[in-house]
């Protein structure tokens, strides 16, 4: 693996490194660096497909750039905290209905006791989501790491989608569904 | 205070002395896993009104363990070191939809791990760490520490009052929350 002062070295973020390493891998994944509309750096990785065989699209950033950039934002200054957290989004892109968010809601707090790795959430701007959080002593990630946190959260994703699915589809009462669970 | 691999849970043990009060126990009653139980710490009720009365318990133990004893197959170069944390009070079931809403909120402004409530219907937060090799970093594992139990000092009470009727979901809404070192709003910091 190479370490982080080749990486300054050489002018490159630690998550275009892991693009790379994952593009070895055949990992599609593609770095989107910070620009005028996008505050941080982020790497979009394609991990797999889900039950529809839709792409399944995981957005990874660096929580401490996220902090220092809405701090600039703010004219704030903050302290860093030691160590380095990476953030793990993986987002459904269906829009939803403020009305449907409750029971999203409901259905995400429980599956939060059952969930392996992240966990799930509902929101009318992003739809439902799974999110993870990778502390680290360092910015630079062990890869093999990574990939397991990716095939953890596209894979948790998967089991968990016929869920969502009856839930915004409301082919049955969130009442019936939440027995399902519980029978897992 | 980076540790030779592989990280046992004594090694852990040794960590958490810097700050942390815990013993080592068997874990789900197998002797041949075995936890850390940390405090029993006071229970923050109300913002800086801690009672030692209401023990929050914090257990940590490593996956790999738990699936050796069991005699399963595991991975030895990927571990998860779990961190769990229980609050001292009950949702009663009528609460806990209300309960998961806002939740779903704040779980957004806790920058590792979330909360939820377990089927007894006790509030806990939960971090699962992936660590490689298992190498654990002394420094990145207090640092998860300090953060999940600030979290639950700032957000238990507030758990709490909705759970207890004390404040309504919508008055638990709009109070301002003062959590994070620069404003931000909830669906922002997602």
């Amino acid at each position: 693996m190479v370490s982080l002062k080749a990486l300054e070295k050489e002018g490159l973020s630690p998550l275009a490194y892991f693009g790379y390493v994952f593009d070895q891998a055949e990992i599609e994944a593609s770095f989107v660096p910070a620009d005028g509309t996008i505050p941080v750096d982020q790497l979009l990785v394609r991990s797999g497909q889900d039950i529809h065989g839709d792409d399944l699209i995981i957005k990874i950033l660096f929580a401490e750039d996220v902090a220092q950039s809405l701090a600039q934002k703010t004219k704030q200054t903050i302290t860093p905290a030691p160590g380095s957290t990476l953030q793990f989004l993986l987002l459904n892109p269906l829009k939803l209905e403020r009305s449907q968010i409750p029971d999203l809601q409901h259905l995400s707090g429980v599956l939060n006791r059952l969930s392996l790795l992240g966990y799930f959430g509902a929101h009318v701007q992003d739809g439902w989501s799974l999110s993870y959080q990778l502390m680290g002593h360092t910015r630079l990630f062990e890869p093999s790491l990574l990939v397991r946190v990716l095939n953890g959260l596209s894979g948790n994703y998967r089991y968990f989608q016929p869920y969502f699915d009856a839930c915004l589809k409301q082919a049955k009462s969130l009442d019936a569904i939440l027995q399902e669970v519980a029978q897992i | 205070m980076e540790l030779q691999t592989p990280t046992t849970i004594e090694d852990i043990k040794g960590i958490l002395n810097y700050g942390y009060y815990q013993s080592r126990q068997e874990a789900f009653g197998d002797s041949k896993a075995q936890q850390i139980i940390i405090g029993p710490a006071a229970y923050m009720q109300a913002p800086d009104d801690y009672n030692p009365e209401r023990p929050v318990v914090g257990q940590l133990l490593f996956h790999n363990d738990i699936a050796s004893a069991q005699g399963q197959e595991l991975d030895p170069d990927l571990d998860t070191l779990e961190l769990l944390i229980t609050l001292p009070f009950e949702v009663p079931e009528k609460k806990q939809r209300e309960l998961f809403q806002v939740m779903n909120i704040f779980n957004n402004l806790v920058p590792l791990g979330a909360f939820t409530i377990n089927t007894q219907g006790r509030v806990y937060y939960r971090y699962k760490w992936q660590i490689y090799q298992r190498e654990v970093s002394g420094l990145a594992l207090l640092e998860i520490l300090s953060q999940a139990y600030f979290f639950v000092d700032r957000l238990g009470y507030k758990f709490e009052a909705l759970a207890s009727g004390k404040q309504s979901l919508i008055e638990l809404m709009n109070e301002k929350i003062e959590l994070l070192p620069v404003s931000l709003d909830a669906e922002t910091a997602k």
